[in-house]
This record gives structure tokens, sequence and C-alpha cells, in this order.
């Protein structure tokens, strides 16, 4: 067997340096506890032009998906870095005193532990391993959000978030033994043969569907959507904002990634004219319709913008889910399917909702108590370049033209009327539109009302450098979109049907390469 | 120089980076004007276009010796980077650069470095000073732009970028009511004519399929099968092109907005009147002279609507007593002749004349504003007499400046508008010589209202008006709310002057009320530009037009700029004799002197006179003080109207739309306080709620499979 590491090297990095980490954050020198953060950062770095310069691994006769693991990889790094950088003082303890020397070692492992399983994701091969992976990034989280603060709401949170995310564990991974139950083995090569003959059958077993069906659910508490989005609010709230910003990240990345590795292994036949399971992708759609309601609905009653924020991510993820929902299926004259525009839509929503929450980690102070509205209301006036900052990336969430948001939103909806699905495309653009509500009146009570309480902000450089470095990425994606959409429309074409038919036939590159953007 | 890159390549990079400067220069001033320059604000603004100027005139010899002429290359252009890009449409940033763009970019850039360097004198100490520059730069930047872009949409964008960095500096002193209408109204203008032209880029685009000058102009342009088969098309984009060009250069009926853009600072109108803004219609129409030649009425429209705007102008400024505005009324006088030479076709001419007048414009204006900088913002040619004695340098820069703006034989306003009205007086076109002799009143008018002023202001017995030597109030701190010493609105310079001895009595008398070297230095410049540039019409080149001529003829732009002789074949052929331009150069020379010695009697001699005939001609002089009464025209037949229609509306919009909208977003509202309930924050409600959805999607799954 030809073992291969070259293409694990972001993992491996990330994992060696969680080690290292760990070893650092016990040193007795406060001094060299310190470079916890940095070793993190470097690593992140490190990860990121490894996974740039990542290559097809072996001899195509695994499970290769390789531009969407290449794009997984680069937003684990580089999304991951700037939540590191967001997250730069942490954990936040109460006692001042004791505040730079627990668990800061911890943290920063647990953090990129959770990475590495994020860039793991659309690598593994078997079933085992996308569980694996998958409670690669969930664990750590739950350690992440209880340690994160030293008060009892963030326990109350951190508890909520396990034993939730337990039960969701338990509905996917019952999903996963079903589908093992249906293929008789979880290597991903034999699932994909099997869901091949029973298509090409025109008949969906039900182990199939039920299992594929328990795999969305579970999965749908990941992406924090329906049916399983209520811990979001609450543990968003609880956590300290830099874990939560972690949050609205890592794991609904992880989600997205899952749910299309494992859509991949039915070969995006479910749906079409008298498919046999098309059932999935109409229930798909039913969920990304009510996942962008209720998010967006009521993240219009809150106050408390941690709150509203993670409503917003629930919204969010409902117009990706539209994207999945229409699948890779392109029309021709198209440049975009539904799946390199969730793709896009995921890189930057990371982007802009970690820009966010870094400027709000900037404006909140050492004390990170700034939650409502009312606490940041007039703050442009003291700092005009963390509110801009902060007022770039919501606009860019509301879809506002020359931002990064805007073209994720448009190739949402050019995918979802390529597949010809106008009133998904309608809805769409109604819930931006009720989403611009809410999002304004957090810029409205930055630029028009007038301060209430001096500010402290956090004196430390990282966050804010975090939210700077966020938002100009924003404008420029928003202006030069090709690189983004060249990764994300690379990763959205891959359906490894040679691989499917047990061929040992290597993908091909050019298969692979990507599309130009359109000019 | 980067030694793998050809000249070509070269002069591409470095004409990119003449826009570049004044941008980089208002970028850094915006964002570190207020903390960091201040009161130096003037230094990255002055080094950001004097880099710039420095690479125009560097290509421009480049283009003289020859260094770019490639064998069968009228011009070169490449593209920088791409736009914008979406499907089949694309736009690029890219460099058009022929001897046209260059002339314009040497020019704007270099009257704008004097302009620059003046207003660090004249703005001193003035409130918001980082912030005049960063406009000014952003001006300069939008300006250049749009002389060196390469297609229609890049030319759009540095058109609307003119008219909002002229916005802001019109409105500049915005606690005034004035200025603010006054920028309100020249933005509405100017959106009218936005508009003409953004159809007309719509239809180009969908015309030739492309929005590229090579393309367009030297494309299937010159196919006649083409031409036929769109004919149509081609009698409406030159035609919308006309009208984007006349409100961006005040012409009749869209020259409203020029005379009351004097509300801002006077450097500001040097610039508006002399550099940028008003020139780029001139510049868009001589650009895109080959269109019009294939549809002579729209050409021929232009020509007439020139001449018409030139004499209406005219007789205006005879009868205005505010030097700034009489001013404002000259350039759009002499923007008329402009369009008058562009309409006999003679693209070198209107050029030549663009050329000329930003020197002498930009002169008179400086000097105009180093008048009401001495005399305290006063500037009504009524209450000022004899200032030649206290303000020596400006009396001798204004001079010149009115030489060479009447025409004076010599100055090089003369040769100018002798190339246009000869080229009239020849043109094919039946009414060319027609034209040419309102042309010919137009400038014995001229040379009257321009000498009316000089006369009246810099010669005589000394008149001081009350307000000489002091501080204008400043428009954004009322009298007495002063935070500081230094913030009076426009000059550092103690407060000096006869007449201010009985109010301030100040401790310094300069001896002269020209103002700081920063002032006079330029104007010094400016009057050396006025006196001589003409002369580049006449000498330095064999060919006709001189210099200019033989520079804009050196990469020929076939036929399509110069002066074309005999129409295509299948146009009315000329009815129009040959008539030696040595003729009307004798007859213009004549006129001028006429003028000048009109005004000298009636405005140096017997002043009394005046008054005499004004009372005579009170009908005329009422309507001409009036300015023809279009202002009130336009309020009559537009601005009412149209009042009336938008209190309909918004009371429509109120009690219908805003009802709807509050109904619409009530609902969500509504719909969210019912599902708040079910999002309690207790832990085993969550758990039940998962299941329960867990339950929900798989028993309607499995119902819809039964």
């Amino acid at each position: 067997m030809n073992i291969n590491l070259q293409g694990l090297c972001p993992e491996i990095i990330m994992l060696s340096a969680a080690a290292l980490v760990l070893l650092v954050g016990l040193c007795p020198r406060d001094g060299v506890r310190r470079s916890s953060q940095w070793i993190a950062a470097i690593s992140l770095v490190l990860a990121f032009i490894a996974a740039w310069n990542l290559g097809p691994i072996g001899d195509g006769r695994h499970w290769t998906l390789w531009p969407l693991a290449t794009y997984d990889s680069l937003l684990a790094s580089g999304i991951g870095l700037l939540t590191v950088l967001a997250s730069w003082d942490m954990p936040f303890l109460d006692d001042p005193a004791q505040s730079d020397k627990a668990y800061r070692g911890e943290f920063f492992a647990m953090l990129l532990c959770s990475l590495a399983g994020l860039s793991m994701m659309a690598k593994v091969n078997d079933l085992i391993w996308l569980f694996l992976a998958l409670e690669l990034v969930s664990i750590p989280t739950y350690i992440m959000v209880a340690a994160g603060r030293g008060n009892a709401a963030a326990q109350e949170a951190g508890v909520k978030y396990f034993f939730l995310g337990a039960l969701s564990a338990a509905i996917y991974l019952f999903g996963f033994s079903y589908l093992y139950g249906f293929a008789g083995s979880t290597r991903f090569t034999a699932i994909a043969a099997a869901f091949h003959s029973a298509l090409a059958g025109g008949h969906l077993p039900y182990v199939a569907l039920i299992g594929l069906l328990m795999v969305v659910i579970g999965i749908s508490y990941k992406i924090a959507a329906v049916p399983l989005h209520y811990y979001a609010p609450d543990v968003y709230q609880g956590a300290a904002t830099p874990v939560t910003a972690f949050l609205s990240f890592t794991p609904k990345a992880a989600g997205f990634f899952a749910l299309i590795i494992v859509f991949n292994l039915t070969g995006w036949k479910l749906s079409g004219p008298g498919a046999p399971g098309h059932v999935l992708p109409d229930l798909l759609m039913v969920l990304a319709v009510l996942t962008m309601f209720i998010g967006n609905v009521l993240a219009l009653l809150q106050r408390n913008i941690k709150r509203l924020l993670a409503y917003s991510s629930i919204a969010n993820s409902g117009y990706m889910l539209v994207g999945l929902a229409v699948g890779p299926v392109r029309p021709a004259g198209s440049a975009i399917n539904g799946l390199s525009a969730t793709l896009f839509y995921l890189g930057a929503y990371s982007l802009m909702t970690v820009g966010a929450f870094a400027a709000l980690i900037y404006l909140q102070g050492k004390t990170d108590a700034a939650e409502d509205l009312d606490d940041i209301a007039g703050v442009a006036g003291e700092h005009p370049l963390a509110a801009a900052s902060m007022a770039v990336c919501l606009f860019s969430l509301i879809g506002m033209p020359g931002t990064v948001g805007f073209l994720g939103k448009l190739f949402i909806i050019q995918a979802a009327l390529a597949a010809n699905h106008p009133l998904l495309a309608v809805l769409v653009v109604i819930n931006a539109a009720i989403a611009a509500a809410y999002y304004l009146r957090i810029v409205a009570a930055m630029y028009l009302r007038d301060a209430w309480t001096p500010f402290t902000v956090r004196r430390s450089l990282a966050p804010p450098f975090a939210a700077a470095l966020a938002t100009v990425l924003v404008i420029f994606f928003g202006i030069f979109p090709a690189q983004l959409f060249q990764q994300s429309s690379a990763s959205g074409q891959v359906v490894p049907t040679a691989v499917i038919s047990h061929k040992p036939a290597p993908v091909p590159l050019a298969a692979a390469r990507p599309p130009a953007y359109p000019q | 120089m980067y030694p793998s890159w050809t000249p070509h390549e070269a002069a591409i990079i470095f004409s990119a980076l003449i826009p570049a400067f004044p941008l980089g220069a208002a970028i850094v001033l915006a964002l570190l004007g207020a903390k960091w320059f201040k009161k130096s604000s003037h230094v990255p603004a002055i080094i950001g276009v004097s880099l710039s100027f420095f690479i125009a005139l560097k290509l421009l010899l480049m283009f003289q010796f020859g260094q770019l002429a490639a064998p069968n290359a009228t011009y070169i252009q490449s593209d920088l980077w791409t736009w914008i890009g979406a499907g089949g449409f694309k736009a690029s940033v890219g460099i058009f650069l022929d001897p046209l763009s260059c002339l314009f970019a040497a020019f704007v850039t270099g009257i704008s470095l004097l302009i620059f360097i003046y207003s660090s004198g004249y703005m001193e100490g003035d409130y918001g000073y980082f912030r005049f520059f960063a406009y000014m730069s952003l001006f300069v930047f939008f300006m250049t732009t749009l002389v060196l872009a390469n297609n229609f949409l890049l030319v759009y964008l540095g058109w609307e970028g003119v008219g909002l960095a002229s916005y802001l500096l019109i409105g500049y002193y915005y606690p005034r009511p004035a200025a603010r209408d006054a920028a309100t109204k020249a933005f509405i203008t100017n959106r009218v004519g936005d508009t003409c032209f953004a159809i007309a880029v719509l239809m180009i685009y969908l015309t030739f399929h492309s929005l590229k000058f090579s393309h367009v102009f030297y494309g299937s342009l010159q196919s006649p099968a083409f031409r036929a088969a769109h004919r149509t098309v081609l009698f409406w984009i030159p035609l919308l092109l006309m009208f984007g060009a006349f409100a961006k250069s005040a012409q009749f009926p869209l020259h409203v907005w020029l005379p009351d853009a004097m509300e801002g600072p006077t450097p500001v109108s040097a610039l508006i009147h002399a550099a940028t803004m008003v020139t780029a219609g001139v510049y868009l129409i001589a650009r895109c002279l080959p269109l019009f030649l294939h549809d002579l009425p729209v050409l021929h429209l232009v020509g007439l609507i020139g001449c018409f705007t030139a004499f209406m102008a005219a007789t205006i400024a005879m009868c205005q007593y505010d030097m700034k505005r009489i001013w404002a009324y000259s350039t759009i006088s002499q923007l008329g002749y402009m369009f008058l030479g562009l309409g006999v076709a003679t693209g070198t001419g209107a050029v030549f004349h663009v050329f000329t007048h930003a020197f002498f414009k930009a002169l008179l204006f400086l000097a105009t504003g180093s008048v009401m900088h001495a005399m305290g913002g006063e500037l009504d040619i009524r209450k000022m007499s004899g200032l030649r004695k206290k303000m020596p340098i400006t009396a001798i820069c204004i001079l010149m400046g009115c030489l060479a703006l009447s025409g004076f034989p010599g100055w090089s306003g003369f040769f100018s508008k002798d190339d246009i009205l000869s080229a009239a007086m020849n043109s094919t076109w039946r009414f060319g010589p027609w034209l040419a002799v309102v042309g010919l009143l137009t400038a014995l008018i001229t040379a009257y209202y321009t000498f009316r002023v000089f006369f009246r202001v810099f010669t005589g017995e000394l008149i001081l008006p009350a307000t000489a030597g002091q501080h204008e109030s400043s428009p954004f701190f009322p009298p007495g709310d002063l935070p500081g010493g230094e913030h009076a609105v426009n000059h550092g310079r103690p407060a000096a002057g006869d007449a201010a001895k009985d109010r301030h009595a100040p401790a310094k008398k300069p001896r002269s009320l020209d103002g700081a070297p920063a002032m006079w230095l330029p104007l010094i410049v400016l009057a050396i530009g006025a006196t001589f540039a003409g002369y580049l019409g006449v000498f330095g080149s064999h060919a006709p037009g001189g210099w200019i001529g033989g520079f804009l003829g050196r990469v020929p732009l076939n036929g399509t700029i110069r002066y074309v002789p005999t129409p295509p074949a299948g146009l009315p052929q000329p009815v129009g004799g040959h008539v030696n331009p040595i003729l009307i150069m004798i007859i213009g020379a004549a006129l001028a002197v006429l003028g000048v010695l009109i005004a000298a009697y009636f405005h140096r001699i017997n002043r009394q006179a005046a008054a005499k005939v004004a009372v005579v001609l009170r009908p005329l002089v009422h309507f001409l003080e009036n300015k023809w009464y279009i202002d009130e025209l336009y309020h009559y037949t537009l601005v009412r109207p149209l009042r009336f229609s938008g209190y309909i509306l918004s009371l429509m919009d109120r009690f219908i739309v805003d009802g709807l909208v509050f109904v619409i977003g009530f609902i969500p509202q509504l719909a969210g306080f019912t599902i708040k309930p079910t999002e309690s924050g207790r832990l085993r409600y969550y758990g039940i709620g998962m299941v329960a959805g867990v339950a929900v999607v798989l028993l309607g799954v499995l119902y819809l499979l039964r």
C-alpha cells in the first residue's frame, strides 16, 4: 500500500502545533506560555501554504476530491488564522490575576485540533473517518465554550452545547449505520457503487433513504439549520465572543463539507424527473426555506448583538442550503452551479462573519460585556476604523454590491434560477431584504446614535487586525472575486464517477481544472 | 525604467501613473489630512499633481520626437486590468495614448499644478484646508482618467467623477445656502447630460459590441455597409454624446450651472473653467469626431449651438457687475467658440483654443481671486477702481489675460480664435460663413466686455470698497464665534489696506496688495503662457496650424480630427468660396482693437457716458442683466411643475407606499413573536424539540413516499 502523507500536510502541521501548544501552555514561565498564540498563528500560516501547494494524492484508486479538499484546507487554515487572531487574549476569566495563567495552552490546542478536523473533512474516504473528523471538529468546541470564559453563562452554554451535540452525533451516526447496512461497507467507494447501481435500477431502498435523512438532520445541528437550530442563540450568547466567532465558522463549514461529501456518494442523481430519491433534494429545499425565514425573522427581535448574529448565522445556513439543494447540475451556458455557489458563499460568509465578530471583540473591551445594541451606540465617533470594518462586514452580510456577500447571494440566486427554481430565488431575495433590517440596526446604532457609556476597547492589536484583514478581503473579493471563484467553482465541479465505477483510472487533473472566471 | 519594457509599455505604465498620483494624494489627505497634514495639506497634493505633470510632459515629448511612433499605429492603447467581467460583457481599465490625450493630460496637470500652488496661498488658514486639497486632487484624478481612458465606460467613470468633484468643491462653503444651491444646480444640470451620455454609451455597446475607442473608431465604422445598416443609431449616438458634452461644457440650454459655480472658492472656479470639467465636453466631441463626421447634421447642430452660445454669453457678460460672473459667461462664450470649431470639423482649432483658453482663463480667475482676496470678498466692479496702483503685479497679469481673451493681435487668444473662424469661413457647410460672421461680431463684444472690467477696476482714480483688506467672513463660523485666531475664512496674510486703516488700524501695512508669492508667482507663469501660447499654433512646424497642428496631425487621426476639406462623397458639396485666412485675421484684429477702444472710451475716458447709454438702452440692459431670463424660464417651465408633481408623489409615497411597507414590515415581527416562545432556553425542551424535529421530518418524508 502506498502511504503518502503529503496530502495530509496541513493537518499534520496543525496537530503537531496543537501538541506543542499544549506543552508550552504547561510551562511555569509566563513569557513562554504567552507564545501559545504565536505558535498557533504561525502553524496556521504554514498550513495555509501547505494547502496552497496541495496536489493530488496517490494513484487515483482512492477517494479523492481534490479541489474540494484543497478549498477545505485553505478555508480551515485561512479563516482559522483570523479566528486565532480574534481570540488572541483568550481565555477570558473573571479574575484578572488569574487570566494569564490558566488554560491558554489548552484553549489554543483545542482550537487547532478543531481546525485540523475541519481541514481533514474533505479528504476522508470512509464513513468512520467522516465521523471521526466531525467529532474532531466538535469535541474541542464543547471544551472551548465552557473554558473560554469563567462565568456561569459560559458553563451553561458549554453543557447545553455538549448534550445537544451528543444528541445530534447520535442521529447522524444512526444514519451512518443505515448507510453501512445499505452498502455493506463503510468505504466510500463501496457506498457510491451501491448508490450507483440502485439509482441505475430506478429504485432506492428505504434503508438508504432513511440513512441519508438521518445524516442530513444530524448534520443540520453542525450548520445550525432547521430542525436542530435551537441551541445556536443560547450557545452563541453564552460563549465568550471569540469562541462565538469560532463557532460561527468551524462547525458550520465542517457540516457543509460533510453534507457535500455524503451527497457526493449518491452521485447527485437524486433529483431530476422520475429519480427515486427526489424527496431528499425537495426536503433540503424545504429546510433551506424554513431556516432562512426562522433565522431572519427571529433575528429581527433581538437586541443582543451576539444573539442577533447567531440568528444571522442560522439564516446564512439557509442560503447555503439552497445551493446544496440545487446541487451541481449545471445547465449549459451557466458558469455557476449550486454547489460552487454554496462553497463560494461559505468562504464569503466565513470572512464577513468572523470580521464582524472580530470588530465586536475589539469594541467589547476587557470585560467582554458589551453585547447589547445600546452598548455600542455611537461607537463610530470614538473608534471610526473598528466601526467601519464592522459596518463593511455587515453590509456584506446584507449583500451590498462591491462586497463579497453580494456576489455570494448573486451566485446562489443564479444557481437557483439556472436549475429552474425561481421560487427559491425569490425567497432568497425576500430574506435578504428582511435581513437588511437587523444588520442595518447595528450600523445605525454605531453611527446614528449618541454614546451612552465611555468605551474601553481591548488593548490587544490582534482582534482589530483580524477585523481589518477580513474587511479588506471582503472588499477585495467583492471586486476581484476571480481567485475565490476559481477555488470554489473547481470544488463544485467534482463528481468522481471514475471512482464510483471502480475503474483504476485516475481523476484527470484537467477535469478538475477550475473553469475560468467569466470574463 | 525597467530594461525589458519597450517604450510603448513604459509609456502605458507611466501614463497610468498620471491619474494615480492625484488619487494617492486625495486618499492620503482624506485619511490623514485632518490629523497629520493640517496646514501643510497642500504638500501631498502639489507633489502628486507635479509628478503627474512631469510624466505627461515626458509623454508629450516622446510623441513629439517620434519615440512612440510605430509604422502603422495612429495611437497606442492597452488594457491594464479587467474592471468588470460579466458573461460576454467586458469592461477594462486601460490607457489610450495619442497626441490628443497627451496634450490634454499635459495641460490639465500643468494648469492644475499652478492652481494648486496658488491655492496654497489663497486658501491658507481656511477651515477644512485638507478637505479642499483632497477634493482638488480628486478632481484632477477624475479628469486625467477621463482623458486617458481607452473605452467609453471608463470615460463615463471620469465624467461622473468630475461631476462629483465639482459638486463637492462648488459646495465647499456648505454652510452658505447659495453654495449648496449652486452645487445642487451644477450636479442636477450635469445629470441631464450624464444621462444622455450613459444612453449613448449603451447604444455604442449594442451597436459595436465593444466600448473601446480602438474598436469603435477604427473598426466597423470604416465600412460603408455597416454605416448604412446602422443609420438611425449612428444619428442618435452623436446627438446624445452632444447633449452630454453640452451639459459638462455649459452650452445652451444647459449652461445655467456654470455662472453659479463661482460660489466655490476662486481656485475651484479656475480649475473648473480652465483645466478640468468644462474642457471635458470639448475633449469628448474631439475624441468622437469620427462618429460625428459620419453624421454631419449633428455636427452642424454642434456648431450652431456653439455659435449661439458664444454670442448669447458674450452679450450677457457685457451687463454683469460681478467679476467672477463676467469671467464665467466669458468661459461659456469661449466654449461656444470651441464647439463652433468642432462644428466645422476643425478639431485642431478647437483643441488649440482649449489650450490657449486654459492659460488665460486660469490667469483671469486667479488674478480675480487675488482681487477678491485683497478686497475682502468684494467683486462688484462698480465699487472699485484704480487698483493698478495697489496691485501692480496682478494688474499687469490680468492685462495679459484680458488681451489674450479679447483676441488682441499678438496674444494667444487671437491665433486660436482666428483658426476657428477662418475654418468656419472656409467650411464646406453652407452656413459656415454665417457662423464665422457671428463669431467675428462676438469677438468685438468679447473685447468690449473684457476691457470694460480692466478699465473699470484697474485704471482711473483709486477707489477701494469698504471691505478692502479685511478677512472675508467665514461661512463656517459666524462672526464672533471664531474658535481661535486663525480660522477666518481664507487669508493668512494680516489685514492690510488703506480702507482698513480706520477700522482695525493694522500694525503692518504691506506696500502692495498682490498677496503672497505663492499667489503671484503662478500668475506670472500663466501670464507668460497666455501671452505666448498662441505662437505654438503658428510656428514650430511646417504643417498648417503650427506646432499644435503638426503635433495633433503627427500621429494622424486620419482626417478625423483635422479640418476636412471635402466631405465624403454623397454629402452636400461646398458652396462657400475660399476666403484668405489672412483677411479674417485682419478683420478679427481690427474688431478686437475696436472693442478695446470702445471699452476705453466708456470706462476709462468718459465713464458717465456709459451710464447715459445704459439709460437709453434700458430694456436691452435689463434683458442682458437678467441673463436672457433663462433661469426664470427654467423656473416656470421645469422647476415649478416638477415641484408640484413631487408634492403629489410624496403624498402618495407617504400614505400608500409607506402604509404597505409598514404592513409588510410588521408581518415578520408578528411572526417572530409567535415563534419566540419555542426558544425558551431550557435544555430538555431543546432536546425534545430536536427529537420532535427529527420525527416530523422522518414521518413527513415517509408519508410522502408511501
